[in-house]
């Protein structure tokens, strides 16, 4: 907040625009000068959340005092979850103009503690119409501006996804037909994924007693820790489950059948995403991709292999991309 | 079967790239993604909503709402509408053992010897702990602050309430001095609900006969039961507290199971008050030792009266197979005038009073004294960082994120952060304080599905 020599009547309106969980809005803030130089603001009230006056008292430098009463509408801050302050909309709002955007090597208010804001809110005379700011808000901003010099690459997300049951589930889906179920397929995929709760993760109950072997052994691992761009000893077991299930030509045939493909069916751009649905639903593969498992099924072309072994080769490829990590 | 060379195999495959860094995924993809989280396991793609995800008719994360809903304890308040409902008891096994992750201790550890715990094993479900989280998300109307404020013992519903052998040994009722019991439930979950008074009452016919209760609890939620005593405890089987020991191990499982701290959980600064050079227990004498004991120690006072009892025959060569308990004697001798820095031989004798003492996430000192277990659960219902420990957990396993919600101005500790971990840091808070103001996991859940990260494909914004 400027100190001014001149006479401000501050008209916030924030719509209040409850647009859903998760959805953030930006506040319009509207100033309006209402009359000429002469005064200064000397104290201004807003209202923390959801309030509905204002009141700005103002004093010219003649040493005449008015007193306006402004009543919003909705007073709030922007929120990336309602109703909580989020602490990088608020410097946007009140800090930045003086103290620089953020992060900013030139900045000096770099892991400014709420200590400090504090402070400054309290005794630096640019910042004392700042004190409508609750300490939740001053906190949030302190927490925004929290920085060090580690690298962005230390930071590492490790996706939950791809335990024993869900990797079970996911080739089940993508091999077996339930309606006509291929148990050398199914056998596979339970010995080399399903009974492997020590490589790929994932409970194993004594009460559920679905623990291979041990009784003794309750292991909750659900957040497997499966890092989406690849694990070792996960990805060995899966990628061992992919060959020996696409050396099965009825699990060739299967999959092809799902899309409506057959193994006589080309090895075009459309069929390949059309196969693609089936390991990873939802996604459109980009042309690089799609032309490289072009040539895969081509360079097996090139080797005298059949229509069968051309689509068995670009299964194998998407058999054991992490693509299949990510949902 | 065709047998192929590994060396073609190899040359003719390709690794396809990843879908690349913050692609949002499509409705089709993030319903799979959340469906597998609720499930690990995959959506049938003929299932009617799944059609409708893909048609756009729902929403993906409406859709998976309407799949945790499907675990939602509608007969009876205590279990699901249908015992047949596979994807329903998935949901609930799924969220139950994601529940169970949370805790530092993962089973009963050997107190007494092999049959004391063998019959220990097989008497308690070792999930119990994290039946009061499974309760509070699936139960109408339930609030996460029961969680540490319940004062009933919980016990699993499951397909098999009576089953023939214990869960553990797979030994027969026959082989106990139990009568009239039994064993942990088996099979599917179904539900949650309290323990019935034929449930608690043990008979046994060692030594002329009695009873037992199994299901004791001083209060305070999940932290007073029996189970979670017998889990986190991990003393020997006479112990008692005199001041010098403690269960400290209880107190270290609270600040870490309810709390996501690791001792200390303060400053040093906040450990010289209680530096006494004179003190007979040597680690009252320092800062760096009290820093972790006036903590742990004045908060595990609030349980200072535990104990086990076993019953049955100790020795390998005895048959038949026994258990052991927990008890809290009631006090019998009037309160210290303040936390011992000597041994006290009848501090067990005293009234539970304790102390909650540790800096929280924004670095504010906490201090405040309880009376008992159900004391120290009511009063840790009331702090925010009850509830951004528990987002902390969702967080970390929606979306592979663990964050620090520490104190991160303890001079002695500094904790710094990069600005995408300041970010996520801010997220967990702001879920957090809303669960403590909504107190309903299921909301929290959903405002995580509806994070920007959470729709990414690498789970970042």
């Amino acid at each position: 907040m400027r100190n001014k020599i001149q006479h401000f009547a501050f008209l916030v309106s924030l719509p209040l625009a409850f647009i859903g969980c998760g959805k953030s809005f930006k506040p319009a803030l509207v100033v309006e000068e209402l009359s000429s130089e002469g005064s200064s603001i000397t104290s201004i009230t807003l209202p923390d959340q959801a309030t509905t006056t204002t009141t700005v008292t103002t004093t010219t430098l003649r040493g005449n005092t008015t007193t306006t009463t402004i009543t919003t509408t909705t007073v709030t801050t922007t929120t990336t979850l309602p109703g909580i302050p989020n602490g990088e909309a608020l410097y946007s709002l009140h800090c930045a103009s003086c103290h620089l955007s953020h992060p900013n090597p030139g900045s000096q208010k770099t892991n400014a503690s709420l200590a400090s804001i504090n402070n400054g809110i309290s005794n630096v005379s640019g910042m004392r119409g700042l004190s409508f700011l609750s300490q939740t808000q001053r906190q949030a901003i302190s927490d925004f501006l929290r920085v060090d010099v580690m690298a962005e690459a230390n930071f590492e997300v490790k996706a939950t996804i791809g335990t024993r049951t869900h990797a079970s589930s996911s080739f089940q889906d993508i091999f077996i037909d339930p309606n006509n179920v291929d148990n050398t397929a199914l056998n596979i995929i339970t010995q080399n994924i399903l009974n492997q709760p020590g490589a790929l993760g994932g409970p194993c109950s004594r009460y559920e007693d679905d623990c291979p072997g041990n009784r003794d052994t309750h292991v909750v691992t659900v957040a497997a820790g499966v890092n989406p761009l690849g694990d070792t000893t996960r990805k060995g077991y899966t990628s061992i489950s992919c060959e020996e299930i696409l050396s099965i030509n009825r699990s060739v045939v299967t999959v092809l059948a799902k899309v409506g493909l057959a193994q006589s069916s080309g090895r075009n751009a459309n069929n390949v995403q059309q196969l693609a649905t089936v390991f990873f639903p939802g996604v459109a593969l980009n042309s690089a991709s799609v032309n490289a498992l072009i040539g895969v099924a081509s360079a097996a072309q090139a080797k005298a292999m059949n229509g069968l072994d051309q689509w068995r080769f670009v299964m194998t490829s998407m058999c054991k991309s992490s693509l299949l990590d990510i949902f | 079967m065709m047998k192929y060379s590994k060396t073609i195999l190899v040359a003719l495959i390709i690794i396809l790239p990843n879908i690349g860094s913050a692609t949002p995924l499509n409705n089709l993809s993030l319903y799979y993604r959340c469906y597998a989280h609720l499930t690990q396991e995959r959506p049938d793609y003929n299932a009617p909503l799944t059609q409708a995800v893909e048609n756009g008719t729902t929403n993906p994360i409406d859709a998976c709402l309407q799949v945790l809903n499907r675990a939602r304890f509608t007969s009876n308040d205590n279990r699901i509408g249908n015992a047949n409902d596979r994807v329903a008891k998935q949901v609930l096994r799924t969220m139950h053992n994601l529940h169970f992750s949370f805790f530092e201790n993962k089973d009963i550890p050997v107190i007494n010897n092999i049959r004391h715990h063998r019959g220990t094993q097989d008497l308690y479900d070792i999930t119990t702990p994290a039946l009061y989280l499974t309760r509070a998300l699936f139960r109408t109307n339930h609030n996460y602050s029961t969680v540490v404020t319940d004062n009933k013992t919980l016990v699993p519903i499951r397909t098999n309430m009576s089953p023939n052998r214990g869960p553990a040994s797979n030994l027969p009722e026959s082989d106990y001095i139990f009568t009239n019991f039994n064993f942990a439930a088996k099979g599917d979950l179904l539900g949650v609900r309290p323990m019935t008074a034929a449930e608690n009452n043990l008979t046994h016919n060692f030594n002329g006969g009695g009873v037992v209760q199994r299901g004791r609890t001083v209060g305070g939620g999940l932290l007073g039961t029996t189970v979670y005593n017998l889990m986190s405890l991990n003393e020997n089987d006479n112990f008692r507290a005199n001041s010098l020991n403690m269960p400290r191990k209880w107190a270290r499982a609270v600040f870490n199971d309810m709390l996501c701290r690791e001792l200390p959980v303060v400053r040093n600064s906040d450990a010289e008050p209680f530096v006494n050079g004179n003190a007979g227990i040597e680690f009252r004498k320092t800062s760096s030792c009290t820093s972790c004991h006036a903590s742990m120690d004045r908060m595990a006072a609030a349980n200072r009266n535990v104990r086990y009892t076993t019953i049955g025959n100790s020795g390998t060569g005895n048959r038949p197979e026994s258990a052991t308990f927990i008890g809290w004697p009631a006090p019998t001798l009037g309160p210290e005038s303040s936390w011992p820095a000597n041994i006290d031989n009848n501090y067990w004798k005293r009234p539970t009073n304790g102390v909650l003492y540790y800096r929280n996430h924004n670095g504010n000192l906490i201090d405040i004294n309880v009376t008992s277990v159900q004391d120290l659960g009511n009063k840790l219902a009331t702090q925010p960082d009850l509830y951004i420990c528990a987002a902390k957990k969702y967080y970390k396993y929606f979306l592979g994120v663990d964050v620090n919600i520490g104190d991160l101005n303890d001079p002695g500790n500094k904790i710094q952060m990069n600005p995408t971990e300041a970010l996520h840091r801010q997220n967990v808070v702001t879920l957090g304080l809303r669960l403590q103001n909504h107190q309903t996991l299921r909301t929290m859940i959903q405002e995580i599905m509806n994070l920007p990260e959470y729709r990414n494909s690498n789970y970042t914004r």
